[in-house]
Parts: C-alpha cells; structure tokens; sequence
C-alpha cells in the first residue's frame, strides 16, 4: 500500500462508487467536503489496526448477551391484518387505488 | 419559584392529592415555554433575529391540545377517585425521534418533515398511561447523529440555558435544554454514544442510559440498532428513577427487549451505599485525542475543573460510607471512538436505506422518470450532511473486500471494551466493583460553532460515555457542580448490566450529600429571568 494510499484511502474513484451505493447524489464542493472528512475519520479508525487480537477474540455485535433467561420469548407467527392501512398509504408522495405509484422501474439482467 | 420548577415526583404528589390541578401544572410549563423558547425550529427559519440568541428553542412541536385534553382527563379521574398513575399531571417532552401517532416525527431530518407517525413509541405509551402529559417533540442532531444539535435541519438549534451562546450537547440537547429551563419535568431521549449522559452534563441535568434492551426502542426511529438506547432526562435522580419505573420492561413489539422483571428503581433511593465499592480509573481520566494533522493519536488529560470535580464527588460518596477503589485499568476506552466510527456507520447506512422518497417522508419535486434517479435525488436532497456522511463510511467499512479489516475487527475490538467491563464488575473478581465513577464529559459545553464541521473532534466529545453502548452497560449522568465559566459539570456512574437500581441508588446518595452546596441553589439565567 502506497504512502498516498494510507493517508487518503478513500480516492475520487472510490468515493464516486461509495456515491453510487448509497443511493446519493452530491454537489462537487460537497463531495469533496465529504471525502475529507471520511479520510479524517479512517485515521481515528485506523488506530484499530494496532490492537493486537487473538484468533480466538469472538466479535461482539451487542454488549449484553442475551441469555436464555432474558430473552423474551418469539411472538407466534401470525398474519394480523394492518388496522390502518389508509394511514399508512396516506404517507406515500404518491399513490393510486391503493398502490404507491413510482416512476419507470428499468430494466435490468441478472448476472 | 413557580410549578414548572418542581420536581416531576413533587409535582406528582400534589396533584394525585389534588392541592393542585393537573390543568395548573400543564398551563405552568405552558407559561415557561411560551417566556423562554423563542420560536420552534423549522425548515426554513430566514435569518436568524436578535430575539432568537435569548431564547432556548428546545422545540420543533408544541402539542398543547393534546396535552389540555390529557390533563382534563387526569383531573377528571382525580375527581371520580381514580388513580391516573405515577406521573398524573407532570408534563414531560419526547425526543424528537420516537413516533407518537397523530404527531410530525422528523428525526430533526428535512427528510422526514411531512412525516406524520401512525403509531406511538411504547416509551411514550406508558409514559401517557402513566399519567404524563406530552408537551411536544424536542429537537436533536439529525438522526440523532452529533454531539451539539448543530446538526438539525430544523433551525434555530437548541442552546444551552446556562449561557446561551454554548451548545446543550447532543443528541437529546432539546430534551436536556427543556428540562434544565423549566420547560417539562422529564424527558424522554435516547443514548447511542453518550447522547442522553453528554447533553444532560451539559444542562447540569440527570440522564440515565439504561442497559440495551431495558427500554424497548418500538417507534424509535432507528440509528444504531445495536447501541440505541430510550431513556430518561430528569432535573434530579428520584425523576429519573420514577421515569425508569414507567418506561422500563418486556413489550411484545421488540424482541430485543429484555424478559427480566423491573424493580421499583425508587425502593433503593433511601438505602446506604456503606460497603459499596465505586473505582476510579485513570482511563477515564484522559482523552485519547486524535490530531488530524498529523495522524498521531495523542493523549491529553481532561479539563483539571472536570477532574477535580469527579475527585470531589469521591469524596462525597466516600464520606456517604463507600469505599473508594482507585487505579482501576479500563484499558480499552480509548478505542471507543474508532469502533464506533465503524460500527454505528455500517448499522446506520443500513437503516438509512429505507429512506427512498417512495413510501413516505421527502420526495424531490424534480419530475423523475426512472426510479433510480428519484432514489438518489430524493436523498440527496432529503438527507443533510451528517446522515450523508454515515451511509457512506457504513458502505465503505462494511464492503465485502474492506469488512474483515474494519467491521469484523471492530467488533472483536467491542469484545475487549466489554471485558473492561465484566472484569471490574465480576463479583469474583479483583476489583469486584459496583460502580465506576467518571467524568461524563472531558470539557464543559462548547461555544456554538466551535466544533461544528470537524466531524472527527464532534465525535469524540462522546469519548467518555460511547464505551457504556459498546458493552451495553448502564451509565447515570449527575450534575455535580460547575466550572469557573459558569457551566454545569456532570460526573457519571457505570455499572453492571441491569444494575439501574444500584446506580441510581448511589446518585441519590451523592444528592444527599451535597444537598447543602451553594451550587445546588443555582438556576439558569432563562429561568429566572421569566
């Protein structure tokens, strides 16, 4: 890895895709101000890289572990229909005889 | 002194025994909002006027009717014999991140601003069946995401009614700016890194992050589905306590709510803490502090105003009968800021996703004719800066090639900073612990301005408070003095998992052995200037 490449692993290019996925679209000032600050905070996250971890480290995804004692039981799995569905539709920018309605959907072959 | 300042369990009290009125405790809180908090925030505030640097603008939605017509419906049930419950008559705000039905719910997000929830968070559900009245939905950082409330796109932001120029702290800034002016007696807000515990320092206000999973997060808006914590803001340890008994417990409608009973968090409140073992850990006593120039993480000790405080409250809790344990290795706190930089972005790119302008919340006026582009216009033009900047480190560090490096190795990380945790706190062990004692913040409030835009130095505010949601342990913010500038300094007590009860035990301990400093008698400048 290239001294450049460490100090701003995310480049132009592979800022344009991390764009792409998320679904956003920005100004050139504000994808710039961006990507600075996401290189700024992969040198706060870099510093993960000098903690020594054991193989046998296990990941945490949630502190508490939830054991069997307080693990609330599973609800039964039951169709209960939407009391609201009116409600609900009412939210959409936009609908039609109860379908929310969006421009055209392109089409796209699996790979 | 006038009703809205009264403890919300005082206020209670009164009104359950009917010498006042739920309609004269609401229509007090009424008066204050309406003398101190300036216009609400909104979308698009025009220039900012003279009058808005003197007001606490801690709202983005007033719901008067609502809360006239719940305080007619406890007055009336006073008056047929009823009980209306714990909180009859107090009036309390809601963060405005949790839905409540019938009301806007934005997440202080331009995004969600036409937003009308069609259900109510089961937090907000006790707390109405509970006897509260909800006053409105106070402000916040965007998504709750940030440590100032300089984030919301709903403006002017939420000031510090201490010193109006300073910031409340974040993300439940409106919640503690409300509580500390008088405005509500509690306030429900949430903790992710510290959001609850920071802004309460902050505001020289009581904050409880209880253990993940003690609250049930149904209807909050979700940021960090691992780290998200509901609870209270209060102006003393019992409202908290009497808050905790209300919102805490099993719900059908989160499955990651715990199955354990709830105890009567105020029980305790009178008990002693002799015996009691409360460390102090010099890792809490200094900020890991990342410098951006030059790529070097340094340390640096905190403010000594803030250290000698936490020092001093030692002292109170020793003189109270407890034991004082010092040198306590909390080895991994300062990694907290650089797992959280990965973890909480990856949870929150995910659950920024649902954002799309298609099923409800902002859809871009631009006539769109291809779904992808109505997608990223909707967001672009809905999602303000910090949100943008969260889903795009989340789909960074958590990409296929990069996650074994970032993600996967953050949450081993998270695994060491929540052994900190069970070792000091293990019966069995060495330290065998029941409390840690720190500072909640390394500084007091920081001027307006100052931190904003450097998204690296706003994160780490949470320094102190973000290892507590890492381990999912609860933390207690009390407001413990104040600094030569005049603003409040708060301490923090982290304990075991689910040990509410011994915290706020001890916070109540720590009232009653400073009841007698002159800087329990201090008020904010907007509250007594009313």
């Amino acid at each position: 890895m290239s001294e450049e490449k460490t100090e701003h692993p995310i480049t132009p290019d592979l800022f344009n895709h991390l764009v792409e996925l998320a679904a956003l679209d920005l100004s050139q000032e504000e994808a710039e101000y961006l990507r600075q600050e996401l290189n700024n905070q992969m040198k706060a996250i870099d510093e993960l890289e000098a903690i020594s971890l054991g193989e046998e480290t296990p990941i945490t995804s949630h502190g508490v572990p939830y054991t069997a004692e307080i693990t609330p039981e599973a609800r039964s799995d039951k169709w209960i229909a939407c009391p609201n569905p009116e409600e609900i539709l009412a939210q959409a920018p936009e609908t039609k005889d109860g379908y929310v309605i969006v421009p055209d959907i392109p089409h796209t072959d699996l790979e | 002194m006038e009703l809205c300042d009264l403890p919300a369990h005082t206020l209670a009290k009164l009104i359950r025994s009917r010498e006042i009125s739920a309609a004269d405790s609401l229509e007090s809180a009424l008066a204050r909002i309406s003398a101190v908090d300036g216009r609400p925030g909104t979308l698009d505030p025009g220039d900012m006027n003279p009058e808005d640097a003197e007001k606490v603008h801690a709202f983005i939605s007033l719901t008067p009717d609502r809360a006239r017509a719940q305080a007619q419906e406890i007055d009336r049930r006073l008056a047929e014999g009823e009980d209306p419950g714990p909180l009859a008559g107090v009036p309390f705000t809601v963060k405005d991140i949790f839905c409540v039905k019938d009301t806007p719910s934005t997440a202080g997000s331009r995004i969600l601003a036409n937003f009308v929830a069609p259900y109510t968070a089961t937090p907000v559900t006790r707390l109405e069946a509970a006897g509260g009245l909800m006053l409105g939905k106070v402000n916040l950082d965007e998504f709750t995401y940030g440590s100032s409330n300089e984030s919301s796109a709903f403006q002017p932001n939420p000031r510090n009614p201490w010193d109006l120029k300073r910031v409340p702290g974040g993300s439940s800034g409106g919640s503690a700016a409300a509580v500390a002016a008088g405005e509500g007696a509690l306030s429900l807000g949430t903790d992710t890194a510290g959001s609850i515990r920071q802004p309460a320092a902050f505001c020289g206000v009581v904050g409880m992050k209880p253990t993940y999973g003690r609250v049930s997060r149904y209807g909050l808006i979700a940021f960090g589905s691992s780290l998200d914590c509901p609870g209270p803001v209060a102006g003393n340890v019992t409202d908290a306590a009497l808050m905790m008994n209300v919102i805490a417990g099993l719900d059908p409608h989160d499955g990651t709510a715990a199955n354990l009973p709830v105890p009567d968090y105020t029980e305790n409140l009178k008990q002693s803490i002799r015996g009691l073992r409360i460390g102090l850990s010099p890792d809490y006593f200094r900020i890991a502090y990342f410098d951006s120039l030059t790529g070097e993480l340094d340390q640096q000790p905190i403010s000594p105003e803030v250290e000698s405080t936490v020092m001093s409250a030692a002292g109170y809790l020793a003189q109270m009968g407890a034991d004082i344990v010092e040198d306590v290795p909390m080895p991994h706190t300062k990694y907290g800021i650089p797992v959280y930089f990965v973890i909480s972005r990856v949870e929150a790119a995910s659950n920024l996703h649902r954002y799309d302008g298609v099923k409800y919340g902002y859809r871009t006026p631009d006539g769109v004719d291809y779904l992808p582009e109505l997608y990223r216009k909707s967001r672009a033009e809905g999602f303000g800066t910090q949100p943008k900047l969260r889903i795009l480190m989340g789909m960074y560090v958590s990409a296929a090639q990069y996650s074994e490096q970032y993600y996967n190795r953050a949450l081993r990380v998270r695994t060491l900073i929540r052994n900190d945790f069970e070792q000091v706190f293990d019966p069995n062990g060495s330290q065998h612990l029941d409390a840690l004692l720190t500072p909640t913040t390394p500084t007091t409030a920081f001027p307006l301005g100052d931190v904003y835009g450097d998204s690296v130095l706003m994160q780490y505010a949470d320094q102190l408070t973000v290892p507590a949601n890492h381990a999912g342990v609860p933390g207690l913010s009390l407001p413990a003095g104040f600094a030569e500038d005049g603003l409040p300094i708060g301490v923090q007590l982290l304990g075991s998992d689910f040990s509410e009860a011994r915290l706020l035990q001890i916070g109540r301990a720590y009232e009653l052995a400073t009841e007698g400093e002159e800087w329990r008698q201090r008020r904010p400048a907007v509250q007594t200037s009313d």
